[in-house]
């Protein structure tokens, strides 16, 4: 194994993990904009796919 | 959701549940980071009749009084897809009871505690509950102590172990 390679992806891996940490950290109704939008981009792929949409929250 | 969560809220100060808890990916939200989900979990605890029977009508009956409309298995409610789950064990009861006080906007609600969300998903355990609970573990402040002693209680240390061996 080329040891700079893995580096680099050990790299890339931590990086993830605390962008991941720090999503966890927004608050509820940010969370919940972004729920939105995976929901929109989840039926896109959906309709690209040929598989029924799922339904996408309407906010308050 | 604010408007969803405050008709639950009447569910309980009108007297047609004891107690709700929110549950599932949306309570996971609540310590991790966002995951697609279509509808909002609501565990429902309910007074138990001298009958012992329970029925979820009433609760069914109050939400399409405020507009709710049936979709599928869930209901729509204030432009969220609501699925109602009576609480159908010991484990579910007690996450109800001991589910903690959080605020969306200004509207105050109640969700599953993190230990015992990673205790009921692993004792659904499907895949998709695996990944719940390696993602609890992995961004949530998770109480060690506490979530050893329910898994202790509700016999699920097996599983635990388990799933610790396929994820270290």
């Amino acid at each position: 194994m080329n040891t700079t390679l893995k580096n680099i992806a050990e790299e890339i891996f931590r990086r993830k993990q605390a962008a991941r940490r720090e999503a966890a950290r927004l608050p509820i109704e940010e969370k919940l904009r972004i729920l939105v939008k995976l929901q929109q981009r989840a039926n896109e792929v959906r309709r690209a796919t040929g598989r029924p949409e799922m339904f996408v929250w309407q906010l308050d | 959701m604010e408007q969803t969560l405050k008709f639950l809220n009447e569910l309980t100060a009108n007297g047609l549940v004891e107690q709700y808890a929110i549950g599932g990916a949306m309570a996971a939200f609540f310590y991790s980071e966002a995951v697609v989900t279509e509808d909002l979990d609501a565990f429902i605890l309910f007074d138990q009749p001298a009958s012992g029977l329970v029925t979820l009508s009433p609760v069914y009956e109050f939400l399409k009084s405020r507009g709710a409309t049936e979709r599928r298995e869930h209901l729509l409610v204030a432009g969220t897809l609501l699925q109602l789950i009576p609480a159908y064990d010991p484990l579910t009861e007690e996450a109800v009871r001991q589910a903690v006080d959080r605020l969306v906007g200004e509207t105050g609600t109640r969700v599953l505690t993190a230990e015992h969300l990673i205790a009921i998903a692993l004792k659904t355990g499907r895949a998709k509950d695996h990944a719940r609970v390696a993602t609890l573990l992995e961004e949530a402040a998770i109480d060690t102590a506490r979530l050893t002693d329910i898994l202790e209680r509700h016999q699920l240390l097996e599983r635990w172990d388990r799933f610790r061996a396929l994820h270290p």
